[in-house]
């Protein structure tokens, strides 16, 4: 008996070192998780202008990777996703995958901009904080102000967090917590910019791409829904549908904050400018739209037939009473010799500007007045309006990503052709980006709709309609 | 995206150049141009700024390919909104300091180095008491060759002189979009290679390169690869300098980086970089030649097809030397000037600038296609041959005894006519502008339907001053070219009204109607059908359309007494509603006669030329001009007063020159 549980014993003990290492593994992983883990997103420099954020971000990638809408660009940018692993392998010495990421870095992902200069902060586990121990206490690597140097970057410890950057002022910045609105799925991307025009918006992947979010603007607020959002003759390439004439400027003054830094930008409206004063014949009355309930702006599509593509536009004011009398801009016509037009037997007029494909049209039709910048655009619009179901919002987006494309290769193509892009010719392009443009194209259609909330639009909405033609 | 908006904006812009009293409208839109005076062939053209920096070098063409990156973005700033390390400059290093000699402290004279010269001479003054340096700069008449002299006095040792070259080679033309060579410079150039022996740089690009001669450029710089692998390449534009000079260094860098040549040189050496891929820059270090106590150096700028043509150019006009150069050159535009008519005068000022508005005109005739540029500008971009400019240079030309360029700018016009209906496009109507190819240089949604009728009143004009025996063929010529355009013009007609539909107004930037425009269409019709008769072509619906627009130009721009009722009725002396010599043109000839004096550019030289147009007949008249036709022609040509440059732009010069040519013809 004796003989029997000594037996055990040893049996018992040979079992020791495994168990102890099962222990230790167990502990490792209860404290890689512990470590891992944590209530905030990360910390970014104060002066951060933009902020991403999600909670698990190679579940958000892996929702993304395993999307329909994913697998239209997956050939497409094999090569550039290839080249990526392959510089990070080169720097990092580890070929990046999800679980190779998950592993080393954790799930908290936070990538910021400051100053022109980007960086990310992860909360890592065990492991990558072993490999800083080994580097910094065994091998004697030294830090500078608690920022340390690898490869080509900076990197600093932050209250458990790893904050990372090519360049060292990022890095070494009084950091902060940034204020990003809470996750309603670890899955989602999160983004928050700053500035006077603040605003966020969460990206989710999973079960459809869709995205929602606010930004600080000023819209009329709606008692009626929106009837304009589908009713174009044809499907416009991009359509905004808000209240009056000041929403649209309210978004356009939005694009003029995004890109009113940026050269080409003031450029184009410093020329534009010039243009108006000369083809505008008089001023709008101030209260023009005083009768306006809705209106609609369409980019219908951009004509390539040429090298100078023209955009081809058109606008409807759907009054509240039945359009009569002079139209309201007509004004910008004064001193024009336009021509007298009839289109479904009401008054109109075209002015033309630069021939037949740039030119002023003005008409109308039952409760609409009519804007086009061609003459056939008019007469496709004016009594061709659908009857479309109404949309409970303030301000409607649409963009048919099939549309864009399409113009999109037309105009890499002729680029291509005339050497415009360093370093490309035809052959590239249709190599290396036309096959991202005709994924584009599959995405079928983004749709946005908002409502204003005090000082903001809330919006939310799909990223894309699936749609297996390709352009 | 919005490089696109921006460009498609400029664009617009482009759109309204060919009628504009001056750029004003149109410097705001594209900028200023940072031009005096330019020097060419009829193939390489260069402009110089008022401190004798290349700012414009166009080659093959004064109508196409600017091959510099000069970049003109504010008049309010130091170098005229210019980085000084743009175009061609020279640089002196005095006293461990590089002097560019662009901009301030230098004060600038200019002037030709002689009356019937291309030499632009430039002189700046330092403050420095004593220090002088003065730039001789023309093109070699018979090479593709710039030749830039540079002699400096004032010095007790010898500088080193820099010569640095920001080139973007190009060679594409964008249809319908002449923005492509001087506002997508980015997109323009290539590579630079030093070529063999410290002798010679070499700026190039290849004709439609591709991704893979992007790739192999790349190659050849990091093995600093010598002449023999890059002349590989296929033909393109290809810029060849070097200096007869000893060089004391060398830099083949790139815009904006630490090992750019400008810097480098800026900072007094350079470290001898053997090539560079991208947004290229160079720069050549000389040690210069004593010469009469002062300091001489000379650049040699060679462009060719291929490196071989370059080089063998630059090595012929090396061999040469500059003197000889120069002496060529002078000699060959006495002689040309030699084979022109210029009006009887004594006055030799006159006679300076008379033989000055020819020498503009021929810089501006592109030697190949005969085509005659506006003026060789990127900004605004004025290098293109707008019918409605071009048929004065024709009658310039014409004027001139030059029958035969004038006959080869009518057969340009001619082949140049749209054979069919495109939307916006019309049979019979002209691009606004061509590139000096014939290829269209503005959208074909801009429809000028005045080119086509001044292009026919070009044509009957042109084929009246051959004389009789040669008429009939010249006609047969054009008359496929007449047929389209009469057609065309004999039906753009509001079928209510009987008046011409829109046409673009440039003025306005924007289509329009007016009773100008029924004056101008009038006049093409009744030439087309001038030149039917001629060939005895029976065209009654142009007759019946001659005389309803006849009619209609007498009840819309004449009163009942038969005065006009126009405003400003002078400039439409061709469609002889009123015949020229008639006195009610008395008021508005004198008006504009009292104003003259005020006048500067094109309003000086369209008055001179109407004036005299209009008084052709009465000499008693134009003794009244006389007085003021030197003042005139310095104005039309923004000449101030002494000698000085005359502004490249061969409207002006064509618009004075017939002008100065009817009055001093006219016995006194």
């Amino acid at each position: 008996m004796a003989d029997m549980l000594r037996g055990k014993r040893r049996t018992f003990r040979r079992w020791y070192p495994f168990l102890a290492a099962l222990l230790l593994l167990g502990a490792a992983l209860w404290g890689d998780s512990r470590l891992k883990t944590s209530s905030i997103d990360g910390y970014c420099p104060e002066n951060a202008e933009w902020v991403l954020a999600a909670e698990d971000g190679p579940a958000f990638w892996r929702d993304v990777a395993q999307s329909a809408e994913w697998g239209y660009f997956r050939d497409a940018l094999k090569g550039r996703l290839a080249n990526a692993e392959l510089a990070v392998y080169h720097l990092a010495g580890v070929r990046p995958t999800l679980a190779r990421w998950d592993f080393w870095m954790g799930r908290r992902l936070l990538i910021a901009g400051a100053g022109g200069v980007k960086g990310f902060c992860v909360r890592p586990g065990v492991l990558l904080r072993a490999a800083h121990f080994v580097r910094a206490r065994m091998l004697g690597t030294e830090s500078q102000d608690g920022i340390w140097a690898y490869r080509s970057f900076f990197y600093r410890w932050h209250e458990g967090f790893l904050i990372v950057s090519s360049s060292r002022d990022y890095v070494s910045a009084p950091l902060c917590e940034p204020v990003v609105e809470p996750s309603r799925s670890p899955n989602e991307l999160r983004g928050h910019w700053r500035g006077h025009r603040d605003g966020f918006v969460s990206l989710a992947m999973s079960p459809a791409p869709s995205v929602s979010g606010w930004i600080r603007m000023k819209l009329t607020q709606r008692d009626a829904p929106l009837t304009l959002t589908e009713a174009w003759p044809e499907t416009p390439m991009i359509s905004l549908n808000v209240s009056r004439w000041e929403d649209l400027r309210a978004f356009y003054l939005l694009l003029d904050d995004a890109l009113g830094d940026t050269a080409g930008w003031q450029e184009c409206e410093r020329v534009a400018g010039l243009f108006w004063e000369r083809w505008r014949g008089g001023d709008l009355a101030s209260d023009w739209d005083e009768d306006i309930a809705e209106s609609g702006f369409a980019l219908l599509d951009i004509d390539t037939s040429e090298t100078l593509p023209i955009p081809v536009l058109a606008a409807v004011f759907r009054a509240t009473h039945a359009a009569g009398g002079t139209h309201p801009w007509e004004p910008l016509l004064a001193g024009v010799d336009g021509l007298r037009f009839e289109w479904e037997g009401e008054p109109g007029v075209v002015a033309p500007l630069i021939g037949e494909k740039a030119a002023l049209c003005v008409g109308r039709y039952g409760y609409d007045w009519f804007v086009a910048s061609q003459e056939p655009v008019m007469a496709l619009c004016v009594g061709g309006m659908r009857d479309a179901a109404p949309l409970d919002a303030d301000a409607s987006l649409r963009l048919s990503w099939l549309k864009a494309a399409s113009v999109a290769a037309d105009l890499l193509g002729e680029a291509a052709r005339l050497e415009l892009i360093r370093g490309e010719d035809s052959q590239s392009i249709d190599a290396d980006l036309l096959p991202i443009v005709e994924a584009a194209g599959r995405l079928g259609a983004l749709a946005l709709q908002g409502r204003r909330e005090g000082e903001r639009l809330v919006f939310e909405g799909q990223l894309a309609t699936h749609n297996e033609e390709a352009p | 995206m919005i490089s696109s908006i921006a460009a498609c904006c400029l664009l617009l812009g482009q759109l309204g150049l060919s009628a504009a009293p001056d750029y004003g409208f149109w410097e705001e839109v594209f900028g200023v141009s940072d031009v005096v005076a330019a020097s060419g062939n009829g193939g390489l053209t260069a402009c110089v700024n008022d401190h004798g920096r290349v700012s414009v070098c166009k080659w093959p063409s004064p109508g196409y390919y600017d091959q510099l990156t000069y970049r003109i973005r504010s008049r309010n700033e130091k170098f005229p909104g210019v980085p000084p390390s743009d175009g061609l400059k020279w640089g002196l290093r005095i006293g461990g300091e590089t002097k560019w000699l662009c901009g301030e402290p230098w004060k600038s004279t200019q002037c030709y180095a002689a009356v019937d010269s291309t030499v632009i001479k430039t002189r700046l003054a330092s403050s420095e008491a004593g220090l002088t340096a003065t730039q001789y700069l023309f093109v070699c008449p018979d090479a593709d060759v710039l030749v830039v002299h540079l002699v400096v006095e004032g010095l007790d040792a010898a500088p080193t002189i820099f010569w640095h070259a920001d080139f973007s080679p190009c060679t594409r033309l964008i249809p319908e979009v002449p923005i492509g060579d001087w506002l997508l410079d980015g997109a323009n150039d290539f590579a630079v290679f030093e070529a063999g022996n410290h002798g010679a740089i070499c700026h190039f690009r290849p004709e439609g390169a591709t991704h893979d001669d992007w790739a192999r450029a790349r190659e050849f710089a990091a093995q600093e690869a010598g002449p023999d692998a890059w002349r590989t390449f296929r033909q393109g534009v290809w810029i060849v300098y070097g200096s007869p000079d000893e060089i004391l260094g060398f830099q083949c860098g790139l815009e904006g980086e630490d090992a750019s040549a400008f810097k480098q040189a800026d900072l007094g050496r350079l470290s001898g970089s053997r090539a560079a891929v991208g947004s290229c820059d160079s720069a050549i270090a000389l040690r210069p030649a004593v010469k009469e106590g002062a300091y001489a150096a000379t650049v040699l700028v060679a462009f060719g097809e291929s490196y071989d043509q370059a080089r063998e150019r630059f090595m012929q006009a090396k061999g040469k030397g500059y003197e000889r150069l120069k002496e060529e050159a002078d000699g060959y535009w006495r002689e040309w000037l030699r084979g022109t008519i210029l009006p009887a005068t004594d006055d030799e000022s006159l006679t300076a600038l008379i033989k000055r508005c020819l020498l503009v005109l021929a810089t501006a005739m592109d030697r190949r296609s005969s085509a005659i540029v506006r003026a060789p500008l990127v900004q605004p971009p004025l290098a293109l041959d707008w019918p409605r400019h071009g048929v004065w240079m024709t009658t310039a030309l014409d004027l001139a005894g030059l029958h035969e360029p004038a006959s080869r700018h009518t057969g340009f016009y001619a082949e140049g006519i749209r054979g069919s209906d495109l939307p916006g496009a019309r049979a019979g109507s002209f691009p606004a502008a061509f590139y000096a190819n014939g290829t269209a240089a503005i959208p074909s949604a801009v429809l000028d339907v005045e080119a086509p009728a001044w292009v026919l009143w070009s044509f009957w004009r042109h084929g009246l001053s051959l004389g009789p025996a040669a008429r009939p063929t010249y006609f047969a010529t054009i008359w496929d070219a007449t047929l389209l355009s009469t057609e065309f013009l004999a039906g753009w007609s509001d079928v209510n009204t009987g008046l011409p539909l829109h046409s673009f107004d440039p003025s306005l930037v924007r289509d329009t109607r007016s009773p100008e425009l029924l004056l101008t269409v009038s006049t093409g019709v009744a030439s087309g059908l001038h030149i039917a008769n001629a060939l005895g072509q029976d065209r009654p619906g142009w007759s019946a359309r001659a005389n309803e627009m006849e009619a209609l130009c007498l009840s819309t721009c004449l009163d009942r007494e038969r005065q006009w009722t126009l405003r400003d009725p002078l400039s439409y002396w061709p469609a002889d509603i009123i015949p020229a010599g008639d006195s009610r043109w008395d008021e508005y000839a004198e008006a504009r006669l009292k104003a003259l004096g005020d006048l500067r550019g094109y309003e000086a030289a369209r008055s001179l030329c109407d004036i005299a147009m209009v008084w052709q007949n009465r000499p008693a008249k134009l003794a009244l001009v006389r007085p003021h036709l030197l003042a005139a022609m310095r104005h039309a040509l923004r000449m101030e007063e002494g000698p000085s440059l005359a502004f490249p732009d061969a409207l002006h010069a064509s618009l004075a020159f017939i002008g100065a040519s009817v009055v001093s013809s006219a016995s006194p």
